[in-house]
């Protein structure tokens, strides 16, 4: 009634198109226009022949580009694993942070962990050489991926190289040059700082082995030059001394010097008890504090997460930093689910002087969330499940299936969730949906969004494979809808139009 | 009572109904015997006009990985678990990880009859070098209908 009267107004001002006048699925709920990408991940049932090789692993597809209507993803095509194998050799530095230019040069095996993966897939291998250096993984075949290889030894560099698989791998042989050495001391206002940990991150994300400081604080990390990287330090004492992290460092042709200090520790004794509603002690409760900003750090980038567990009588006891913390308070499970109970985040709490005495905290029990999943037309969904996972940071999780008429009682947690409601069998006309919640101001009733078919067969060497595992998720992780084949291979599943 | 046996090398379980399965009349049964002997006639018998439903246990199709219940975490990281409920009963999937894995689930009622579960181990500590996971198969309409299967972790880690 709307669109005839605007059009009645002004043909000229009003271009509507269908699309906006009728629901043809391709429009989010929000009235955004759904565009996403779907990735395909396919696990197949049987992963081993006979004779013990590998006949299928998972395999990511795509992206397939989704925009609301009905999708076809085609055939699927499985490849058989290789195996990829080879040896890591390296050459050893007398240390040197004195002359970094200066590499030795015997050669030895090097021992280390091996990374073979794809990005934005499922094909993700790992192996850890012997000490002859010598790794083998299974690799999905004629594919691009990243190799990184990570010695154990802080003194011989970090490694990352792009490694083309073809349908049969020929042998890797490695040889690692002795790169520069990224070179500093570690200290604190008054001492250097003898035992602590420092490692090197590249600009790919890959954390090297950590070096630990010498008696005068001297740390020696050898990294390839022309390159950029990140040092961090987590300094000697683990449970007070917080993560520094530099600037992105630019490394030239004869090395870097980076130096860390420390400002003088200005630890605070905080307790407290935890309890629930009642008063009566809640032992084995997680306290968390995350630093927001620490006094003395204003200039160094850092981070620092530090958690204690409660005792039997509810106390906890915790030496920090002073600074302002997000703090958190986690209730152990229980043995029984009705007696678990909700946590509570207190935001910036300020850590100041000698000591601290919280306020007790009282958690209060799971909060009861009942209703019903309901199709699009308001029917209930029996044989439904229904999933909802904590966003705080416990990320907790509860499920339960409707009844005969879709109705479902649970108990939760009071802080926002995330839920899933999963069709039941026979219901192949709904999708998966996801959604945020806050149970304590829910009604309880939950529809299953409106969906549209994606479609498509899974084969390896041509012959389909039955119940394979089929997932399709966006960017961000979140899944879209869930399959198995059928003995012929193919697969339909509902997509939410969210 | 149905009983379910599983063998550990396979995994794969199968039941086993009183009366079910065994030859009819092995050789020359004792009651028909006599039945013959004494009245040299036989004995009169009567079918019984209803027999006791059993319910049927769920049937493994697909456990992934099947050789040698190992989970490399070197090379993959999801457990998958596929079975057939024959009397369309419900079916609840039960995973035992280790404290230290963090793992997620999916549940999958894929046809009337087809179930699947597929658990997925996010997380790749050292610790679980050797750590079992396990998954019960509960059939809900008779509950001592159920499939225990076992995997045991690898992890080459630093």
């Amino acid at each position: 009634m709307i669109a005839i009267l605007l059009l009645a107004c002004s043909s000229s001002e009003v271009a509507l198109s269908n699309a906006e006048l009728f629901d043809t699925g391709s429009v989010a709920s929000d009235g955004e226009p759904l565009e996403v990408e779907l990735r395909v991940d396919v696990f197949p049932s049987e992963l081993q022949a006979a004779g013990g090789d590998y006949r299928a692993l998972p395999q990511s597809f795509g992206r397939f580009a989704f925009a609301g209507t009905s999708l076809d993803l085609g055939v699927l095509e499985l490849r058989r694993p290789v195996p990829v194998a080879g040896v890591i050799f390296g050459r050893e530095v007398s240390p040197s942070w004195l002359a970094p230019e200066l590499p030795s040069s015997s050669v030895a095996l090097v021992e280390a962990g091996i990374r073979i993966a794809k990005d934005d897939s499922v094909q993700d291998y790992s192996a850890l050489t012997a000490d002859d250096g010598v790794f083998q993984s299974y690799v999905v075949p004629q594919e691009s991926y990243r190799l990184e290889i990570v010695p154990l030894d802080p003194r011989v560099p970090v490694v990352v190289e792009e490694l083309q698989v073809e349908s049969s791998a020929p042998e890797q042989g490695l040889e690692i040059d002795p790169g520069v050495a990224l070179f500093g001391t570690v200290r604190d206002e008054s001492a250097p700082l003898a035992g602590a940990a420092v490692a090197v991150v590249n600009s790919e994300g890959v954390i090297s082995a950590a070096a630990f400081t010498d008696a005068t604080g001297h740390y020696e990390v050898r990294v390839r030059p022309e390159q950029s990287y990140t040092v961090i330090c987590s300094g000697r004492d683990f449970e007070l001394d917080p993560l520094l992290v530099s600037a992105p460092l630019e490394i030239g042709g004869t090395g870097l010097r980076h130096d860390f200090e420390y400002p003088s520790p200005s630890a605070v004794l905080v307790d407290g008890r935890v309890e629930d509603a009642a008063g009566n002690p809640l032992g084995g409760a997680t306290v968390r504090f995350t630093s927001t900003e620490l006094t003395g750090y204003d200039e160094l980038e850092h981070e620092t997460v530090v958690e204690v567990v409660t005792s039997n009588d509810g106390q906890f006891t915790r030496r920090i930093l002073s600074g302002t913390y997000t703090t958190e308070f986690l209730p152990a499970p229980a043995e029984q689910e009705r007696d678990d109970h909700t946590p509570i985040r207190l935001d910036n709490l300020v850590v100041r002087g000698g000591t601290l005495t919280l306020p007790t905290q009282r958690l209060e029990k799971l909060t009861p969330f009942s209703g019903r999943l309901v199709d699009i037309l308001g029917e209930g969904v029996p044989g439904a499940l229904l999933a909802c996972t904590e966003l705080s940071f416990g990320q907790r999780s509860w499920s339960t299936q409707a009844d005969d008429s879709g109705f479902f009682d649970m108990r939760i947690s009071r802080q926002p969730v995330r839920c899933t409601m999963t069709p039941p069998g026979g219901r192949l006309d709904l999708p998966l949906t996801s959604f945020d919640l806050d149970p304590v101001n829910s009604d309880g009733r939950l529809p299953f969004a409106r969906g549209v078919i994606a479609q498509g067969s899974v084969v390896l060497d041509g012959a389909p494979e039955p119940f394979a595992f089929v997932e399709l998720t966006d960017r961000d992780g979140r899944r879209y809808g869930s399959a198995l084949t059928d003995s012929g291979g193919n697969f339909e599943v509902q997509l939410a139009i969210q | 009572m149905d009983t379910v046996t599983c063998t550990s090398q396979t995994g794969r379980c199968s039941a086993q109904h009183p009366g079910v399965g065994s030859p009819y009349f092995p050789l020359f049964p004792g009651w028909h015997a006599s039945c013959i002997a004494a009245l040299m006639t036989g004995c009169l018998y009567v079918e019984p006009a209803w027999s006791p439903e059993v319910n049927l246990p769920p049937e493994l199709l697909a456990p992934a990985p099947d050789r040698d219940h190992i989970l490399d975490l070197n090379q993959f990281s999801q457990v998958l678990v596929t079975v057939r409920e024959p009397d369309l009963d419900q079916v609840v999937f039960l995973w035992r990880v280790p404290d230290a894995a963090q793992a997620e689930v999916v549940d999958l009622p894929q046809d009337e009859n087809i179930w699947a579960s597929l658990l997925r181990v996010t997380s790749k500590s050292p610790s679980l070098d050797g750590q079992m996971i396990s998954c019960t198969v509960v059939d809900e309409a008779s509950p001592a209908n159920r499939i225990e299967i076992d995997w045991t972790i690898m992890l080459e880690a630093p």
